[in-house]
């Protein structure tokens, strides 16, 4: 990505309401095309950072380019980007074709052009036929796509949502991340997706910057936001993760280190943390995806030996809580439920075996 | 029990207003019954009387004007009161519903004193200052529960697809409180027409309707066409009411707000 044009950064950022700091100092660059998310819990600042975008809020430090340009002084109303609202604020007392055809007042188009337009933003979101109902005659699902073809229809460089599925029932909003993530790519419009659903993030994006208290804690790619988090505030909101305390027994000379982690026993790394040293006090991290367990004492991996404290059944998985032998903090085992029937789970009492691989652990310093 | 309680309502609400245009046919001039034969000759009377029209011209005038600029000042303070929260917002409404609570009858004749004591004079205008004093508070009221339901992200989508503050306010705001501003114009025109005390004192020799149908009352010849007015009043009302409520049904339906 380092080598495509960035069409939105962000430059030491920060914003302020009252003695609330919603953003402290956010520095991020959105390249062309991409499919970005910001994924925080609700107070983040990840809303705030959207409208910030947009131009309905303005930073009180910090430099804001799009596309190239800076836009401290420039008004929401000549941005170059396009906003879908969590409500969907589809105009009421417009028709479907008036509401899309509304941001195409301002721009110098021509009757056909405008027309064509309109005609093909609304094939694009599956909406033809409909351009003379009224906002109270369509589903929530219908609402969004004409919320979504409003603001793509202006052709802007960035598409701002923000949490667009958060009203949608679960199985319209898989239908219409699918939909969106499909339309992202035929148009290849930059997105900037604002959601505290991490599925969401997770399933749809190109790269993923994780928000707490104002602050960015990861920007990366899905799969390193899920396997190799940066710190154990991102491991702990993307995901389960079990933590279990450790402390550093040696620090080897191959840049190595050995560690001696509560309930399991001694693990090497290889990599030490910065700064670490002989009795560094620190945790060890698993996903419960990532242990398996067995009757039998395993032949190979890391073992930990407990007792099942509790069984629940969702659906799709099965979680055990096991208490290890040596280790306060319950650890969650997670598996999937392969066979139909009853699949061998142990119930609660049962002293089992845990085993994972040791690149399944993660370490945090703090 | 119910069914009694409400038609003993209906008639003590409606049966004196019946009465009125019962006798404004009725070829007597004592309001007595039995009835005598039917008439239109109170009509007939009242268009011919060039005061009352006088009046009338009045009345409509006053209440207007005092309709547009209540409504007017209602829209500007009701956008800041239910968009904002504004320091003091507490006693500023109270200060503005305030009229709602003092004595009519005060207000008249502070008002009355004051004018005479600036030398200002009374007449239409006066009435005018008068009825806004009392009708802005209903403009407010009714206006700020429009406003209150107006979702603040239709402004933003507005400007975000780039419609200037303007245009957004004409495409965008304007229509969508309109059944408020339509509202309130009826019903703060309603309380100007039909507002006397007000009237009584300052509208020296421009006399609003009821001020001069109150006139009409010390003579005993004059009560049956008083009446004929009084019906055409009461048609005038229901027509404007029932137009309002139509108007705010309608625009209830067809929105469908989120």
């Amino acid at each position: 990505m380092k080598n495509i044009e960035s069409v939105v950064g962000l430059q030491g950022i920060s914003k302020r309401f009252g003695d609330f700091l919603a953003l402290d100092n956010v520095s991020l660059e959105i390249c062309s095309g991409e499919f970005f998310s910001v994924l925080g819990p609700s107070g983040c600042g990840k809303s705030t950072l959207l409208r910030l975008i947009a131009g309905f809020e303005f930073a009180d430090a910090g430099e804001l380019l799009l596309d190239g340009r800076d836009m401290q002084e420039v008004p929401a109303y000549r941005r170059p980007c396009n906003m879908v609202f969590q409500n969907y604020a589809i105009f009421p007392h417009l028709s479907v074709a008036d509401n899309v055809a509304y941001g195409l007042r301002n721009l110098d188009l021509s009757r056909a052009e405008r027309g064509q337009r309109i005609k093909d933003m609304l094939d694009a979101v599956q909406m033809s036929g409909m351009e003379f109902r009224k906002p109270d005659q369509l589903s929530g699902g219908q609402r969004q796509r004409v919320a979504l073809a409003r603001a793509l229809v202006r052709h802007p460089k960035v598409l701002l949502l923000d949490e667009p599925l958060g009203a949608l029932d679960k199985n319209l909003r898989e239908q219409m991340q699918q939909e969106l993530r499909q339309l992202q790519r035929s148009v290849g419009i930059t997105f900037v997706l604002v959601t505290h659903d991490q599925e969401e993030a997770l399933s749809m994006s190109d790269r993923i910057a994780v928000m707490a208290n104002g602050r960015i804690l990861q920007i990366a790619a899905p799969l390193e936001i899920y396997e190799q988090p940066n710190c154990a505030q991102v491991a702990n909101f993307i995901g389960d993760m079990n933590f279990m305390p450790a402390t550093t027994e040696e620090v080897l000379d191959t840049a190595g280190c050995r560690v001696q982690v509560e309930g399991v026993g001694c693990i090497e790394f290889d990599q030490s943390l910065p700064r670490e040293a002989k009795g560094f006090q620190h945790r060890v991290a698993i996903r419960p995806e990532k242990i398996r367990f067995s009757g039998e004492r395993p032949a190979d991996g890391i073992c930990m030996h407990g007792t099942v404290t509790s069984t629940s059944y969702w659906g799709d998985q099965s979680q055990l809580q096991v208490t290890v032998d040596g280790c306060e903090a319950p650890i969650v085992v997670a598996t999937h439920n392969l066979s139909g029937s009853d699949g061998g789970l142990p119930s609660a009492g049962d002293r089992i075996w845990l085993s994972a691989k040791r690149s399944a652990f993660l370490r945090f310093a703090e | 029990m119910r069914m009694a309680f409400s038609s003993g309502y209906l008639l003590y609400l409606y049966l004196p207003i019946m009465i009125l245009p019962l006798f404004s046919f009725n070829d007597s001039y004592y309001i007595s019954f039995p009835l005598q034969s039917f008439t239109m000759r109170w009509y007939d009377e009242l268009a011919a009387d060039p005061s009352i029209l006088a009046a009338l011209v009045n009345s409509l005038e006053i209440g207007l004007i005092t309709a547009l600029l209540s409504t007017a000042l209602g829209v500007l303070s009701a956008r800041p009161l239910a968009r904002y929260r504004l320091r003091g917002q507490a006693s500023i409404l109270g200060i503005i519903m305030l009229p709602m609570v003092i004595p009519e009858l005060i207000l008249a004749v502070s008002l009355l004193v004051v004018l005479n004591q600036a030398s200002l004079g009374i007449g239409k205008w006066a009435v005018i200052l008068g009825h806004m004093l009392i009708c802005y508070p209903f403009a407010v009221a009714i206006l700020m529960a429009r406003f209150e339901g107006f979702a603040i992200e239709l402004e933003e989508a507005s400007l975000d697809l780039g419609a200037t503050p303007w245009q957004t306010f004409w495409r965008i705001v304007f229509p969508l409180v309109m059944p408020g501003i339509v509202a309130s114009f009826l019903l703060t025109f309603t309380i100007s027409f039909d507002e006397f005390l007000i009237a009584f004192f300052l509208s020296s020799d421009e006399p609003t309707l009821p001020v001069y149908i109150w006139g009409q009352l010390r003579f005993p010849k004059k009560l049956p066409s008083a009446l004929a007015l009084g019906t055409l009043i009461i048609v005038v009302s229901f027509l404007v009411a029932g137009f309002a409520e139509w108007l705010r049904r309608r625009h209830e339906a067809s929105e469908g707000l989120p």
